[in-house]
């Protein structure tokens, strides 16, 4: 609640700031949730907020997935410095409506521009980031034979940016290559008791402005299946991402989580705010 | 799904396809630009609006206090001719020889390119032409940052 007001507070002061630094308008993305630069369900190749080479810039951002079974929430900050490195603190919130099940987990995020420049580049930007995730509630992990509560995935992450694209419109496509242990993001924990083995999965999302102040798009997220009985199924979703400001975003999503702890077919909307300075 | 090596070469291919097919589709003659510009008139209507906007922004306005303005617009509009396909010939300096020790960095670079948009929207040139202008500017500017 603590984090959730902080980020309210921050967004709401991002947004009035008025970002007269850095980058043209939307080239970081909206915020993932599980923090840092990047659309709604994965994280992209850009560095958050709109620093340049000689500047520091945070961002702040607040999502809500609601599907048929589960919320799934996110609010967290992401300061990105000198178009280099990104540092990022998010908190999910995974909810059953209809029981007691309420996970939340801590989400540190780095990740580090290893090379281009995905607007300005001949060739596509490349990123390598890490995120650490920890539980605060355990017991589902545990009961289901999660071997770890912890884990840390490491993504690579390339992007590139098209001005003059498809229909003349500016295009971003995106892929990422994700080392993971984790189940359901790591809210259902890390392995089983069984298996320590690790997947190498694959991100995708393209992006297409159809206004300068409107984008459409899509992603998709594979994701592993290391749980004996409860399954998981790849992740996508179909969005669209309004930036009034250059200091303010909110996207819409329809999402496609698949089965999630035994419930079949989660389908759902997804809502972000993100405010950056 | 378990990520498979074979599968991830398949996305792999799949993600090259795609990044070929956007490319292709970037690289389009450009005789129609200096049209959907407005011709000569339209491209001198979009640098004195971009004038206008650079006058108003403190970001970059103390750059151009000590320039001759006259010349930058006269040398502008023969540039956006030119590059655009009309039928001009280019005849200022090049790009790193006019912004080099002036310490330009990035963050004037992008003011520049936002004082430039604001400019076409305010003469109302539609998205398509925008992008494809900014296109043909863009790789000009390792020219003119750092130099
Ligand atoms: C794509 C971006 C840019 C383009 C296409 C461009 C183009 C030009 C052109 C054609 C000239 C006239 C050259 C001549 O007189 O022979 C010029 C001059 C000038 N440019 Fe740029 N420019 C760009 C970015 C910038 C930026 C980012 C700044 C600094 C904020 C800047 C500052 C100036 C100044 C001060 C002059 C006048 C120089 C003088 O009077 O000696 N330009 N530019």
């Amino acid at each position: 609640m603590k984090y959730r007001l902080a980020t309210v507070a921050l967004i709401i002061v991002g947004s009035l700031g008025h970002a007269d630094n850095g980058k043209i308008l939307a080239t970081s993305g909206v915020g993932p949730i599980e923090g840092g630069a990047g659309g709604g369900i994965i994280p992209w190749a850009m560095l958050s907020g709109y620093a340049t080479r000689d500047e520091v810039g945070l961002s702040a951002t607040m999502s809500e997935a609601d599907v048929k079974d589960y919320t799934l929430s996110s609010h967290g900050v992401a300061l990105g410095l000198y178009d280099r490195v990104e540092t990022s603190f998010s908190q999910l919130r995974f909810q059953n409506k209809t029981n007691s099940v309420d996970i939340k987990q801590n989400i540190l995020g780095i990740k580090t521009r290893l090379y281009g420049d995905a607007l300005y580049g001949t060739w596509p930007q490349f990123s390598l980031g890490l995120q650490h995730k920890s539980l605060l509630d355990k017991a589902v992990a545990n009961s289901l034979g999660a071997r770890d509560t912890k884990g840390t995935d490491i993504y690579l992450s390339t992007a590139k940016i098209w001005l003059a694209g498809p229909l003349m419109r500016t295009a971003l496509l995106n892929a990422n290559l994700r080392y993971s242990k984790a189940n359901q993001l790591g809210l259902l924990g890390y392995g089983t008791k069984s298996s320590d083995h690790a997947d190498i999965l694959f991100e995708v999302a393209a992006a297409l402005f159809i206004h300068r102040r409107i984008a459409v798009g899509l992603e998709y997220r594979e994701k592993p299946d290391n749980i004996n009985n409860v399954k998981e199924e790849d992740w996508q979703d179909v969005f669209i991402a309004y930036f009034p400001s250059k200091s303010l975003s909110i996207t819409l999503a329809y999402l496609q989580l698949g089965e999630i702890a035994t419930l079949k077919d989660q389908t759902g909307t997804y809502f972000s705010i993100q405010g950056s300075f | 799904m378990h990520g498979s090596f074979a599968q991830i070469k398949k996305l792999l291919i799949a993600y090259s396809i795609a990044l070929l097919l956007i490319a292709c589709t970037t690289i389009k003659p450009h005789q129609s630009l200096y049209d959907a510009l407005g011709k000569q008139e339209g491209i001198a209507r979009l640098t004195d609006a971009f004038i206008e906007e650079i006058q108003y922004d403190k970001r970059v306005l103390p750059y151009f206090l000590k320039s001759d303005i006259v010349r930058f617009r006269e040398k502008f509009i023969e540039q956006l001719c030119t590059i655009s396909g009309g039928p001009c010939r280019y005849t200022g300096d090049t790009m790193v020889d006019v912004h080099s020790g002036m310490d330009i960095n990035e963050h004037h670079f992008n003011a520049i390119v936002e004082d430039l948009i604001l400019a076409m929207e305010n003469i109302s040139l539609p998205t398509s032409t925008q992008n494809q202008l900014l296109s043909l500017l863009a790789p000009m500017r390792s020219d003119i940052i750092y130099r």
